[in-house]
């Protein structure tokens, strides 16, 4: 099942979710402790293993196995190809694989579900699906965390609310985050503003697929950046409000820049279809910046490439993710290879 | 003493400062504390930012920190206060009882608050898509935007609330 996930692709990022022009995709995860339990960062071995243990049970007791269609794994059986892999599609997190010793995580059939036992809580469940769907996907999500709660003595203090290992996810345990493609805001460098104000509002803004505030992939990951003093319906509105406001003026700066600056752009993607025609090679950073470019041509209907297609190739390009499409572990050949993957994948297209 | 950021409530932290050789009274109330955070405030008032002036705002807040308060240890874990100053990671549930007065001006940084709003422990999670809740919902924006002085977003605000009103009463 994982090796089809990881080849196929999870289903959030196949289908194309509404107002995916602007919001690619919704994420939503959820920290949660046992009670009287060390954390995973400071628990020995035999308390880790308490703590699968006990998840495992409940996890069989709650029936939420057949329910959600979930295969558990030990991380261990993943190689370190798979692993990086599923860290690349944000299923996993870089923490959660740095250790591989006693870890343990649920995927469901779909590749929207993963449960993560001993990361640096002893439970992290998360949801994601396509599209600006996060109301859809914070009541997905709480049925499998009630009903946990049933089987499960979550660490709860009337004061602070549910413990977490670290004071920033304490309360609510709750993240909520949207992958935004914004390539007419970071274009106009209008972006700036935006991410200054952003923190005004709880809100953390920031590059997603390369560093900085400006990257060349134009996507970026909101989410809210406080947990504790909200309630679960306060933290979802806020990012509602911030996510609508973003799709307006990201679609309004599209209207005016391919008003005003067609020529621009019309360079821009087409230097992109240059570079994947002619090209031998091409590493991360030069392939995200034309996929940016070629979404865009997709959007406004310039190229004939369906913009799922787009989305699909942000993630395999990944190098985990190319890795295994080519069956290789060598480093120096990715570029190369990618090169090859995006001229097959786009060839009759563009 | 109102505050000297919103100058509308009454002050509940009282800071002397002496800036460029002169004596300076700041009175700042806990809203605006728990809103902007200490930095904040300092960056609302020029005043440049440094650990002294930190160390004078925490002491006035509750749980404040003191050396020997980083080498307190909990009795369950034993993780060191001054550990977790390191990793920002708390070692077990058990810690938040230990250190509770130690996290609060930190949680009141990092959060902007110290006390849990959110479902309860055994509560199931609801979400209310009712008219009602929804109104409910939008009043509370109006507030939120009318205190952040955020007057087109709450005449927007306003103007949805009228409309969804108007609508049901069209409906019914």
């Amino acid at each position: 099942m994982i090796k089809s996930i990881i080849r196929n692709l999870p289903k959030w990022i196949n289908n194309y979710g509404i107002v995916s022009d602007v919001i690619i995709s919704s994420r939503i995860r959820i920290a949660r402790n046992i009670d009287n339990i060390k954390f995973p960062t400071s628990a020995s071995i035999d308390e880790k293993k308490l703590i699968i243990d006990k998840i495992l049970d409940a996890f069989k007791k709650s029936n939420l196995i057949s329910e959600f269609n979930l295969t558990g794994y030990n991380l261990l059986d993943l190689n370190d190809l798979e692993r990086n892999a599923l860290v690349e599609l944000h299923m996993l997190s870089p923490l959660f694989i740095k250790d591989p010793y006693y870890k343990y995580f649920f995927i469901d059939d779909d590749g929207e579900i993963s449960i993560m036992i001993n990361e640096e809580d002893h439970l992290r469940i998360q949801c994601l699906k396509e599209g600006f769907s996060i109301k859809d996907v914070i009541t997905f999500i709480y049925k499998i965390v009630d009903k946990l709660e049933d089987y499960l003595d979550f660490s709860y203090r009337n004061d602070f609310g549910y413990i977490t290992t670290c004071p920033t996810n304490l309360g609510t345990g709750l993240r909520i985050s949207i992958l935004c493609h914004l390539p007419f805001l970071n274009y106009s460098g209008k972006i700036r503003d935006i991410i200054s104000d952003s923190s005004k509002f709880s809100i953390s803004f920031k590059g997603s697929f390369g560093e900085g505030s400006n990257p060349v992939s134009s996507l970026y990951q909101i989410s809210n950046s406080t947990t504790l003093g909200k309630s679960e319906e306060d933290i979802l509105n806020t990012i509602l409000r911030f996510g609508n406001e973003i799709i307006r003026i990201e679609r309004e700066e599209r209207k005016n820049i391919m008003d005003k600056n067609r020529s621009e752009i019309l360079d821009k993607i087409g230097r992109s279809v240059g570079v994947i025609k002619y090209s031998n090679k091409i590493d991360l950073d030069e392939a995200n910046e034309i996929l940016s470019w070629l979404r865009v041509g997709a959007i406004e209907k310039l190229l004939n490439v369906p913009v799922n297609l787009i989305n699909q190739l942000i993630f395999k390009i990944r190098p985990n993710l190319m890795k295994i499409e080519f069956n290789t572990t060598i480093d120096e050949e990715i570029d190369k290879l990618r090169s090859d993957y995006l001229k097959t994948t786009l060839g009759g297209l563009i | 003493m109102l505050c000297d950021i919103c100058k509308k409530r009454e002050a509940t932290i009282y800071v002397t400062e002496v800036i460029n050789s002169e004596k300076k009274n700041l009175y700042i109330c806990n809203i605006c504390i728990s809103k902007l955070g200490i930095k904040g405030i300092l960056k609302e008032l020029n005043i440049p930012y440094d650990e002294n002036i930190l160390k004078k705002f925490l002491e006035m807040m509750p749980g404040m920190v003191e050396e020997e308060k980083k080498e307190k240890s909990c009795p369950v874990c034993n993780l060191k206060f001054v550990d977790f100053e390191k990793s920002g990671y708390l070692g077990c549930p058990n810690c938040y009882e230990t250190f509770k007065d130690e996290l609060k001006p930190i949680l009141l940084n990092l959060q902007g608050n110290f006390k849990h709003i959110g479902k309860k422990k055994g509560e199931k999670f609801t979400l209310d898509t009712s008219l009602e809740s929804e109104i409910k919902r939008l009043k509370r924006e109006l507030e939120y935007a009318i205190e952040e002085e955020r007057y087109e977003d709450a005449a927007k605000i306003r103007d949805k609330i009228n409309k969804l009103i108007k609508d049901d009463k069209i409906n019914n």
